[in-house]
């Protein structure tokens, strides 16, 4: 009597929390990589939505993504596995700095892939979560980037501005400037420069008027070099971004100082910053200012 | 036939149950409880034999060498001291590899942790930032507060279907259990750093509570300053450069330092190490380049190490 009750008993528990337990954590993982191939896959999507009756306006039953505008023009928001700000892949099937992608079906079939913007490593994405209100990047803007580094926000902007737009992105060292021009050469809308962001005479010949200029520079004198580059290249009543890191200005002052300081050196150089957001869960001491630069006095006519 | 047979209904058949009387007992038990029970029974019985049967069949001389170390207590075995199995230096070596073991899952864990969190950007949230609007006067300042409130938000879509919902969920709390994990495996690793730090020699004791500084939860010791001689340090090879570029650089003290604690103090007291050949030979040079620092010590120490005569140094 008594053997088999005791193999039954521990065979039950060994099912109930062994594998269970370890099931759980599998389950989760597998999921990572299985959830897009499923999305890719895609034609039994729509099918099965359109079984259930619930396609309105795009969204299918059986999706596991759903992606809508963002209230920034050119910006997504991926809602699904991920919750995450996106932009429209401008080159489908290619990841610039290994981040991920999502790719939604539409109505008619054609799929359209958005890649994940993260903001722990662009000071745009960090800003537009921020909560700014105008980032002045829109679709059909011409943009120069200062800073552009290895290229990883500069993709998103390109994402951004879509192919009647143009990114010039200005990156003075040569290591991160090849990864740059790598990514430019899929990217049409992109103009690489690996230039001083110091010395805007050298690249002129490169850059048109355009209408943002994004700095992300880093640098003691970054305000000056903004004001030089907006000199030679930002349209009157153009906008400027600026991502100010108040350690690398000084670091003996606190962050809202330099802030301020900084805001101040922009406004003397016929900047008119109109708002500031701190990038605080993703970036510390971070802040992000926006504005316009030789703004006609329109409001003061008026009042 | 068989068929009509069974058309007609039969008397249930009623298995006897157990009376009321010996209800203790359970339930009633039939032939083939009995069949399993018994043989449980008998194969017990017979095991026992066989045991029996083998004491008495037992050798009194009988002798294994693993006799000499264990012994039985009340026909008890009792199994060698696993004790000092390890020494000290293996034990410690345990412990680093305990801990590197924590540290790597420390890494993977975080490498997971950023993953997550480079799509998961809690956009339903109000983000914990501060948001600065500049304006020229009052309207304008007017104006900036009285449209901030509803354009400050971002749009969180209601409309999200149930069964994304659950999706995006399942990963915020996939990342918030990662994070507490390596909280837990950081404290985890901490603690046994310090276990291991406890463990090693040098003179050290636990603080009372009023002597911490910043009050904390764990224990906290404090580990008595001790002067660590540099031959510890440095080989014994390279310290022969050292001594030498210092002496370049007419840095005395250093010099002084170096061949002091370069020699072994008992070879200095037996004045004679002649164990030490031509390096004490060179040392006898520095020495001598010394004299002009009147250190009377240093000198000494490089004659006395030489196993040269006095004279002939000086």
């Amino acid at each position: 009597m008594r053997p088999p009750r005791g193999r039954g008993g521990g065979g039950f528990r060994g099912r109930s929390d062994g594998p269970g337990g370890r099931g759980r954590g599998g389950r989760s993982f597998g999921d990572a990589g299985r959830g897009r191939g499923r999305g890719d896959r895609g034609g039994r999507g729509p099918g099965r939505g359109r079984g259930v009756g619930r396609g309105r306006g795009g969204m299918k039953g059986g999706s596991k993504v759903m992606v809508e505008p963002h209230r920034h023009q050119g910006v997504f928001i991926a809602k699904g596995k991920e919750d995450a700000l996106v932009t429209k892949n401008m080159v489908p099937g290619e990841a610039v700095y290994g981040e991920k992608r999502v790719s939604v079906q539409n109505e008619d079939g054609t799929k359209i892939e958005y890649r994940v913007w993260n903001p722990f490593r662009s000071k745009l994405a960090a800003a537009i979560l921020g909560g700014v209100d105008n980032v002045w990047i829109v679709p059909g803007a011409r943009v120069l980037y200062l800073g552009a580094a290895s290229g990883t926000t500069v993709s998103h902007v390109s994402d951004i501005v879509g192919p009647t737009g143009v990114v010039y992105a200005v990156e003075f060292s040569h290591r991160s400037g090849r990864d740059l021009v790598n990514m430019a050469k899929k990217r049409t809308n992109i103009i690489p420069i690996i230039e001083d962001a110091r010395h805007p005479a050298k690249y002129r010949m490169l850059v048109g008027m355009v209408d943002v200029i994004f700095s992300d520079v880093a640098q003691p004198d970054q305000a000056r070099i903004l004001a030089l580059n907006a000199s030679y290249f930002l349209k009157n009543g153009g906008h400027f971004v600026i991502s100010i890191k108040a350690n690398c200005i000084d670091s003996t002052v606190p962050a809202e100082a330099v802030f301020a300081q900084e805001v101040k050196k922009l406004q003397q150089d016929q900047f008119k910053p109109s708002e500031q957001v701190t990038l605080e869960p993703f970036e510390r001491d971070h802040a992000c200012v926006v504005g316009g630069y030789r703004v006609p006095k329109k409001q003061k006519a008026a009042a | 036939m068989s068929s009509l047979r069974n058309a007609i209904s039969r008397r249930a058949h009623k298995e006897r149950a157990q009376p009321h009387s010996r209800k203790t007992f359970g339930l009633l038990e039939k032939h083939k409880d009995y069949v399993v029970r018994a043989k449980a029974f008998h194969q017990k019985e017979e095991s026992l034999r066989k045991l029996r049967e083998k004491a008495a069949f037992k050798n009194p001389d009988e002798f294994y060498f693993k006799m000499v170390r264990t012994r039985t207590v009340n026909g008890v075995h009792k199994p060698e001291s696993q004790a000092n199995k390890y020494t000290q230096d293996e034990l410690m070596l345990m412990k680093t590899q305990d801990i590197g073991y924590i540290l790597q899952k420390v890494q993977s864990e975080k490498k997971k942790i950023e993953k997550l969190s480079s799509t998961l950007h809690s956009l339903g949230n109000q983000p914990p930032n501060k948001h600065v609007y500049y304006a020229e006067d009052r309207e304008e300042a007017k104006e900036i507060r009285s449209s901030s409130s509803e354009r400050g938000k971002l749009p969180s879509p209601e409309d999200v279907p149930a069964h994304i919902q659950r999706k995006t969920a399942a990963s915020y709390r996939e990342l918030e259990a990662r994070m507490k994990r390596v909280n837990e495996l950081e404290k985890l690793c901490m603690d046994m750093a310090l276990q291991k730090e406890l463990q090693k020699k040098g003179r050290k004791r636990k603080l009372r509570d009023d002597e911490i500084v910043s009050p904390t939860t764990g224990p906290v010791y404090k580990w008595r300053t001790e002067r660590k001689r540099i031959l510890d340090f440095l080989d014994e090879v390279k310290t022969l450069d050292y001594i030498h570029s210092a002496v370049e650089l007419k840095h005395i003290n250093t010099v002084r330092l170096l061949i002091v604690s370069w020699v072994p103090r008992k070879t200095i007291r037996r004045s004679g190490g002649g164990g030490l050949g031509e390096d004490g030979a060179a040392r006898m040079l520095l020495a001598k380049d010394f004299m002009g620092s009147k250190s009377y010590h240093a000198a000494w120490v490089g004659v006395g190490a030489a196993g040269v005569d006095e004279e002939l140094a000086w």
